[in-house]
């Protein structure tokens, strides 16, 4: 019966032309004036630098400077100098003559170097009692050790765009206000705080792909410099070697996932063509919404007749239910094909994810629906008319109207990007496309399957109804 | 004594300050066409869609096959077909797929399922059409779908709320036979019209009820036994004098006369020459006349006495 009332409805609606046209042609339709609306700006768009302002600390600083320090310390000097030290020193006390030689370096500066055992111990070290004349190299190297030096930023200033283009450009400053005014300014893409090695932080004003392309920067460098410093810690002897393993390490950084974001989606408008997929998985809110509601005893004739027959009425509805989940799904994903192997937009990412996404998407909207042909006595059309609000409103909420409009809701009332369909629907594509497969995608992702099942909850509860009081 | 089909006792059903059904009660025995008769708005609708517990009710009982029913009494959902006042099928389904989408809501079984499909089609002939889109379809033929949608699967007990709305005489005619010919196979049906003609010509047992009441019910000749009318001369008089209309109701067993648009009516209580009697008023007095003729009285007349008002409204 399921089965048999499922493929009925997939009939109905493959038949519907007003369904065939706002979910199939239309949306196809839109994408293609899209297209050709922008690619005329794609065609001008160049890699763009991102400009930020970075402030290293005296700590970073000092911190590297005792890195180097201990990378140039040379142990078996002061092992060759302290053996010499005590021969003599027995060979003395042997004669008899007094022996008034200093130690080569005294108890409370060997105590302390011998103290350092990791990264960590090494990190604190006070620079102060390090014995500089037991430096392989020369002190001033040491001394001399400024911002430039460190490798977060010499790894900032290297990266390029595959074209060539320096991803990253510092922007001098004389203060942390002036850093702030530009930032609020819109002159600068972020403020860098770097602390330490592993402690960096990103001040930024916004969430734009430069954002997220700064932010997988960071964490690329954290993870890759965690990395080294596991290394140093897990060998005493690579404290020795620390610079160079740090160097190493931070200088094969590839940065794939901050130039692949860069690279493949510096496209702001492929946003829009997210809102397209959205606007299409919403869509199936009016399927699912008029099959309900023509199933319904108190809106309509068919509805009256099918309540008269011994058909459970929930598995009724979640026939017909199913089947708008399987047409959305063919018709979002059809959509999705077009746009990314007709007219090649690149959604940047995982394709399989991409779809997977799509499909979750189109859940969101036949739920949404669902739940609607649910709302008590009002009639089809008002219901309609609730379902228009939401997908209108939601949309237009989302960004699909004004692309800057998500984040505004972002930042005045967040949860509201949390239960309104299109954004939680764009917002698992943008995750997907800028963050990549991560806990931000899963979270997205996490959001869609609470909302649907919520919602099929709710209409599920609301179908419950036996009979009517009025038809 | 034949089994009860139906039995609704004192059902009380208002819509806030309206009593549509106002301790109403019915019994229908198996193999009954029972018509349902009232003007618009009397309950008729109400009274099925209470007996289908698609409405809940205020107060009183409805059993079916001799069990109260339910909303969720599929047991005797299955036993029963329905047929919508208003068509009630999916335009983007043809004929058959409709037929079939529906009897599939009682029949799970494939291979039967088909048989009664074809059989439905069969039987309101629309075979020529099995393949068309309701759209395509005149308002008879749409009827009739209508009707093989609610009796493919074959029910104990067809309901049919005004079938026969605006339908052409043709098709009206072969729907009441199809009416007669379900009864035949077996079916106790349930006719619910305001057009007392369908009622008279195939209910076996009337109900005439009026604002949620029953007026009177019985079959058609017992209906017409309750009344004081047992003819109607009706005479198409252009001018008539208002002294031969006092004259005419001083005629033996004429009771009432009433004078409207040209056609003077004469309701007349017993006596087996009544025309005769008109006649002889009319030659005698010199009144020309166009036509006179004699009609036994209708539903409309029972209605009309027991009332006060019509049945229906004035097409």
């Amino acid at each position: 019966m399921f089965g048999r009332i499922c493929i009925a409805d997939l009939k109905k609606l493959i038949r519907s032309k007003t369904y065939m046209i706002w979910t199939f042609a239309f949306p196809l339709v839109l994408g293609t004036l899209f297209y050709f609306a922008f690619s005329t700006i794609y065609s001008s768009q160049k890699s763009e630098t991102i400009p930020v302002v970075i402030e290293v600390t005296d700590g970073a600083i000092n911190e590297y400077k005792t890195l180097e320090a201990f990378s140039n310390l040379d142990k078996d000097k002061i092992s060759e100098d302290f053996e010499e030290y005590y021969t003599e020193k027995a060979t003395a006390e042997a004669m008899g003559e007094t022996f008034n030689k200093e130690e080569p370096l005294s108890e409370e500066v060997v105590d302390n170097i011998e103290a350092v055992k990791n990264y960590e111990d090494m990190k604190d070290f006070n620079l102060d009692l390090f014995p500089y004349e037991y430096l392989k190299c020369d002190r001033s190297q040491v001394d001399n050790i400024s911002a430039a030096d460190l490798p977060f930023i010499k790894v900032i200033e290297d990266l390029k765009y595959d074209e060539g283009t320096k991803m990253v450009k510092q922007v001098q400053v004389s203060s942390h206000e002036e850093a702030e005014n530009l930032l609020s300014d819109g002159d600068i893409a972020g403020i860098i705080t770097v602390d330490s090695m592993t402690d960096i932080h990103l001040l930024v004003n916004g969430n734009g792909v430069k954002h997220s392309i700064l932010s997988t920067i960071i964490s690329e460098y954290k993870l890759e410099v965690g990395k080294a410093i596991d290394t140093i810690n897990n060998d005493n002897s690579n404290l020795e070697k620390s610079d160079e393993i740090m160097d190493e390490s931070t200088e094969s950084i590839d940065f794939i996932e901050a130039k692949k974001m860069a690279g493949e989606n510096k496209d702001p408008f492929v946003s829009y063509f997210y809102n397209l997929i959205a606007m299409v998985a919403i869509m199936g809110a009016m399927a699912s919404l008029s099959l309900i509601v023509n199933s319904q005893a108190n809106q309509s004739d068919t509805g009256i007749r099918i309540d008269c027959s011994p058909t459970v009425k929930l598995i009724h509805e979640l026939a017909q239910l199913t089947a708008v989940v399987i047409l959305q799904t063919v018709i979002i994903l059809f959509t999705l094909t077009y746009l990314i192997y007709i007219l090649k937009i690149n959604f940047g990412g995982d394709i399989s994810y991409i779809y997977l996404t799509t499909f979750l998407a189109s859940l969101v909207g036949d739920t949404l629906g669902f739940m609607i042909a649910h709302f008590g006595k009002l009639s089809g059309d008002k219901k309609e008319a609730i379902l228009m609000v939401i997908m209108l409103g939601g949309g237009f909420l989302s960004g699909l109207m004004y692309g800057d409009m998500k984040m505004i809701v972002e930042q005045k009332a967040p949860w509201f990007n949390r239960i309104n369909p299109s954004a939680v629907i764009t917002d698992a594509f943008y995750s997907l496309n800028v963050f990549g497969v991560g806990p931000r995608y899963y979270r997205a992702i996490m959001y869609i399957l609470i909302t649907s099942g919520i919602m099929l909850l709710i209409g599920c509860l609301l179908s419950r109804r036996s009979s009517y009081k009025s038809l | 004594m034949s089994e009860t089909v139906v039995k609704i006792s004192n059902l009380v059903k208002r819509y806030k300050e309206l009593i549509a059904l106002d301790n109403f009660s019915l019994e229908i025995k198996k193999g009954e066409i029972f018509g349902l008769l009232g003007p618009n708005g009397s309950g008729k609708t109400t009274t099925i869609n209470c007996l289908l517990s698609l409405l809940k009710y205020d107060k009183g009982e409805v059993q079916l096959f001799g069990e109260k029913m339910g909303p969720n009494r599929r047991d005797l959902k299955k036993r029963i077909g329905v047929v919508c006042q208003n068509v009630a099928v999916f335009d983007e389904l043809t004929v058959y797929e409709n037929i079939d989408y529906f009897c599939g809501l009682y029949i799970r079984d494939k291979k039967t399922r088909r048989q009664y499909v074809e059989d439905a089609i069969k039987f309101v002939d629309l075979n020529d059409f099995r393949k068309f889109y309701p759209k395509k379809l005149s308002g008879g033929l749409l009827r009739r779908l209508n009707i093989a949608c609610g009796i493919a699967h074959k029910p104990d007990l067809i309901i049919l709320d005004e079938p026969t709305v605006a339908v052409d005489p043709q098709s009206r005619n072969k729907i009441l036979e199809g009416v007669i010919e379900l009864n035949k196979n077996g079916a106790t049906i349930i006719y619910t019209s305001h057009y007392m003609e369908e009622i008279e010509q195939i209910c076996s047992k009337i109900l005439i009820m009026d604002k949620g009441k029953e007026v009177a019910s019985g079959t058609s000749e017992e209906l017409k036994g309750k009344i004081k009318n047992t003819e109607n001369v009706i005479v198409d008089i252009r001018k008539l004098p208002a002294e031969h209309i006092e004259a005419i109701k001083k005629l033996n067993h004429v009771y009432d006369v009433q004078y409207m648009s040209d056609k003077l009516t004469i309701k007349c209580n017993g006596g087996k020459h009544n025309i005769t009697h008109v006649i002889e008023y009319l030659s005698e007095n010199n009144v020309n006349y166009e036509r006179i003729y004699s009609e036994l009285p209708t539903l409309n007349d029972v209605f009309l006495e027991i009332t006060g008002k019509e049945l229906r409204d004035k097409d």
